[in-house]
């Protein structure tokens, strides 16, 4: 296989391939490469352009289909990560969201969660890759989503939910989570039954939310859709909203990343501390209180 | 290196051409899922250009073409060709379907690592697989 330096050659040539081995890397734990890119492109060139979208809600509400509409509707060029489960036992996975985005001009990287949860550990870091590489429009599919998956939100400029009718009743909607965090709503299969009702509950009690009524797999509304995602972003934006949005999702990478080194190389300075601690504690002849406290940074 | 678990093996099961039955193609791609695999699914009626462009996308290590309908010498090459015009000529290709022996004598000198008759066991697969992936 080619070496770093050739990949990051080839990436910064626009190579496919090259950008597709890179985010392998990258989601395998290495990411080394992302830093070096980043060195390299007129970065801020490139964010400014770039606008990232979270689409959440739950399995089989449409995600995918109005994603691969979204992608034929785009002017520029888009980048997409779709996210699926991966198996608690097993550690493979089944990544079936392209087959519902169809045959498109669109980047599609189909990526398992590995025991992330409704996003993978990694989705910020590919994320930027496909910014670095000059996309236009990054879409981020979740795993189908419940009420408490928010992770999402602190890696988007904005979330659009994707709803069906008859997804419950009024108080579903008033719970925590989600809810509070979309930007926008999609009410998909509008032509199924008791949409009016499910229409009307949205209305009253998010009168300030972006709400539109689509059919993704007729392809209805769609354009409507990304007016009001591209609408969302410019009000936003001329907020100031934006701008903090992306300092707090750097921020949050920064600490987590000042975590991960700092317990490493704490565990690393005291090993054979706590290799000695554990061994008395196991043996009964330290209580864990006396332990506990000794190891108190 | 990773506290992620290491890289893992990446297959793309991809349907060519114009032919419905996918039964067979989703029991691999479940059975891979099981040895532990990220596998991808492509959906039925692809043309090969679509599942080379697919497979340098997912970036995977192998894939696993199935076609029922009797056009396998036709696709099956293809995406082999495609692959390597694409500068991706280490991805490995698999064949599997209703294939005559002679067939799959020709599709090996053209490139299909390996195919896959029915009553083929998705054991054997995954050790093929496993085996080309890590050495």
């Amino acid at each position: 296989m080619d070496s770093r330096e050739e990949l990051i050659e080839r990436f910064l040539e626009g190579d496919i391939r090259a950008l597709s081995r890179l985010i392998s890397i990258v989601e395998d734990g290495d990411d080394a490469p992302l830093h070096e890119i980043s060195e390299r492109v007129k970065e801020k060139d490139e964010r400014a352009k770039c606008l990232t979208v979270g689409i959440t809600g739950s399995t089989g509400s449409g995600k995918s289909t109005l994603i691969g509409q979204l992608i034929e509707r785009s002017a520029g060029r888009v980048g997409v990560i779709a996210i699926d489960p991966s198996s608690p036992s097993s550690g493979g996975a089944l990544l079936g969201d392209r087959i519902r985005m169809g045959p498109s001009r669109a980047y599609i990287r189909s990526v398992s969660s590995r025991g992330g949860g409704s996003i993978s550990k990694r989705t910020y870091e590919i994320a930027r890759l496909l910014e670095l590489f000059g996309m236009d429009l990054i879409l981020i599919e979740t795993v189908g989503a419940g009420q408490g998956e928010v992770a999402i939100a602190e890696l988007v400029d904005l979330v659009l939910l994707v709803l069906t009718p008859e997804s419950g009743d009024e108080i579903q909607y008033l719970k925590s989570g989600i809810m509070e965090l979309a930007d926008g709503i999609a009410l998909n299969k509008c032509d199924l039954d008791g949409w009016e009702k499910t229409y009307i509950y949205l209305r009253n009690w998010y009168p300030d939310l972006k709400i539109v009524k689509t059919k993704a797999l007729e392809g209805e509304e769609m354009d409507e859709l990304l007016r009001s995602l591209q609408e969302l972003a410019d009000e936003l934006k001329k907020k100031g909203e934006l701008q903090k949005r992306r300092e707090k999702r750097v921020k949050k990478w920064i600490e987590e990343r000042m975590k991960g080194e700092l317990i490493a190389r704490l565990l690393d300075e005291r090993k054979d501390e706590i290799e000695e601690l554990a061994e008395k504690v196991a043996r009964g002849d330290l209580s864990s209180k006396k332990a506990i406290q000794m190891v108190r940074i | 290196m990773s506290s992620d678990g290491g890289a893992k093996i990446r297959v793309l099961i991809a349907k060519p051409g114009l032919d419905g039955h996918d039964r067979g193609a989703k029991v691999l791609a479940r059975a891979l899922r099981d040895a532990g695999m990220e596998v991808i699914y492509s959906g039925l009626k692809r043309t090969p250009e679509e599942i080379a462009d697919m497979a340098i996308q997912e970036d995977v290590d192998v894939v696993g073409l199935s076609c029922l309908s009797g056009a396998h010498m036709t696709l099956f090459p293809r995406v082999v060709e495609l692959l390597r015009e694409k500068g991706a000529p280490d991805i490995t290709v698999l064949g599997g379907g209703i294939i005559p022996d002679d067939d799959a004598q020709k599709l090996r000198e053209k490139g299909i690592t390996a195919v896959f008759g029915p009553g083929s066991l998705t054991s054997s697969i995954i050790e093929l697989i496993k085996e080309k992936v890590n050495g």
